[in-house]
This record gives structure tokens, C-alpha cells and sequence, in this order.
């Protein structure tokens, strides 16, 4: 059990709203679970040489770890980055936006290969903003569109991310 | 690229059979999405804007090609946004 848990378990979160094992108690173990998929794709992030807590690259990373390892939702994202270290609220801010205007328009490009769709709405964003947050989710869509074909070989930061988490979680070894 | 798909789909017959039709189609789509993952390398260690143009290069000649296999017309789903 650890110590963030333990703080949360106090009297107004026993059996008289919920129980020891009751709603509430679930309620704040799903956040818990994304807050910790958020630190572990951060982590990785950092694996990779570039990234880590607080640094663009593993905000991205982390924001991917919410919803896709974690199966959170957008809303869900900026609270679990700041359970997972994050301090930087603009730096938040930023990646939920990058990936929130991935997420809602990669279905409005017509192409069969939706990670392709997510590519091409990154790369417009990207040239929208021009900003270390666009060009993170630009690097994390195109990485997701690799390794989402067979045999792809990756170099530098993208394969030893993808090695790292991306690939077991892909069910590929 | 279409005698391609349809020899793996056992819809025609060629000089070559139908698992070499589809590991050369599975071939095509691995190399763009390689192509389009190094030259992001590039873009996002260096800026520049030679490294852009190859970016989105490789990015178009990937999505030519998906709208190409999937028998699509490649219109943007709004006329303001920028082409695939």
C-alpha cells in the first residue's frame, strides 16, 4: 500500500460513505492506477535518454500512458500527470491540448490506416503551434504509426521506447 | 499496386504467388512508416527547414499510398484543413 494511498484513507472515506471497500475506495484506486501508468510511461520516456518527469517528452508519454495503458479518458489525464510528479501546470496544460486535438481529429482524416490519421492531424498541429508540446505528440503518434506495422526497425529514442514498453503492451516481444 | 492486392487476395494470378504479393504490399507499408519515423528523427533533433520538407514528404507519399490501396479520393474532411 503506498503512502499516497494511505493518506487518502482517512474517516470520511470509511464505511459510513462508501467502506472501506466501497465506492469511494474504488474511485480512488482508478486514480491511483492512472497515476501510476502516467509515472510508468514517464519513466520510460526517460529510458529513452530525452524524457522524464517534467520535460515535454514524457509529458507526452505520460498522457499516452493514462489513456491507452491506463484506459483513462482526456479528463482524466491532467489530474494523473500531476499525481504522477508532474508540477509544470502549463506544461499539463500543453500535452492535454496536443493529444485532445489528436484524439478529436484524426477521425476527420480519411485514410484506412488510423495511426497514419493520427500522424497527419499531429503534423498538423505541430505546424499550427510550433510548440515542444506539438512537436512531443508529433514524435509519439509517429512512433505509435511504426509500431504498429510488422517488422518496422526504429532507431535512436523511438526504438528504445518502443522496446521498453511499447512493444510488450503491443502484445509483440 | 491494385495487380498487387488483388494477386494476395487471390482475385488474379501472376508471375509471383500470394504470399509474395502480400509480403511486397506489407513491405511498402513498412517503409513508409520507416521512412516517416526517421525523417521525425531528424525534424525534432534539427528544425530546419529542409528537414520539414522530407518530413512531409515521406509523410505525403505515405498517405498517397493509403488512399491508393484503399481505392479512396484523397478529399480533406474540411476544405480549410490541410491536405494529407
Amino acid at each position: 500500500m503506498s503512502d499516497q494511498w494511505a493518506a487518502w484513507n482517512t474517516r470520511w472515506n470509511g464505511e459510513k460513505i462508501g467502506g472501506s471497500d466501497g465506492l469511494f475506495t474504488h474511485a480512488y484506486l482508478d486514480r491511483l492506477h492512472l497515476s501510476h501508468a502516467a509515472r510508468d510511461a514517464t519513466a520510460v520516456s526517460l529510458g529513452a535518454g530525452r524524457g522524464g518527469v517534467n520535460t515535454t517528452r514524457g509529458a507526452a508519454a505520460a498522457v499516452d500512458g493514462v489513456l491507452v495503458g491506463g484506459g483513462g479518458f482526456l479528463g482524466q489525464v491532467a489530474a494523473s500527470l500531476r499525481g504522477s510528479g508532474f508540477t509544470d501546470e502549463d506544461m499539463i496544460q500543453r500535452a492535454v491540448e496536443a493529444r485532445g486535438y489528436v484524439v478529436k481529429h484524426a477521425g476527420d482524416v480519411p485514410l484506412a490506416d488510423k495511426n497514419l490519421a493520427e500522424v497527419v492531424a499531429a503534423s498538423n498541429y505541430s505546424a499550427a503551434m510550433n510548440t515542444p508540446a506539438a512537436a512531443a505528440e508529433l514524435e509519439r503518434a509517429v512512433l505509435n504509426y511504426s509500431l504498429g506495422r510488422e517488422g518496422i526497425q526504429l532507431r535512436g529514442a523511438a526504438r528504445d521506447a518502443g522496446r521498453t514498453i511499447w512493444l510488450p503492451r503491443a502484445g509483440r516481444s | 499496386m491494385t495487380r498487387l492486392q488483388q494477386v494476395a487476395a487471390g482475385e488474379e494470378t501472376a508471375g509471383y504467388s500470394e504470399a509474395e504479393a502480400a509480403r511486397a504490399l506489407r513491405w511498402i507499408g513498412d517503409e513508409h512508416a520507416r521512412r516517416v519515423s526517421d525523417t521525425v528523427t531528424d525534424l525534432v533533433s534539427d528544425p530546419s527547414a529542409e528537414n520539414r520538407r522530407r518530413f512531409y514528404a515521406a509523410q505525403n507519399a505515405a498517405v498517397d499510398t493509403d488512399y491508393w490501396a484503399a481505392k479512396s479520393t484523397p478529399l480533406p474532411a474540411s476544405a480549410l484543413a490541410p491536405g494529407g
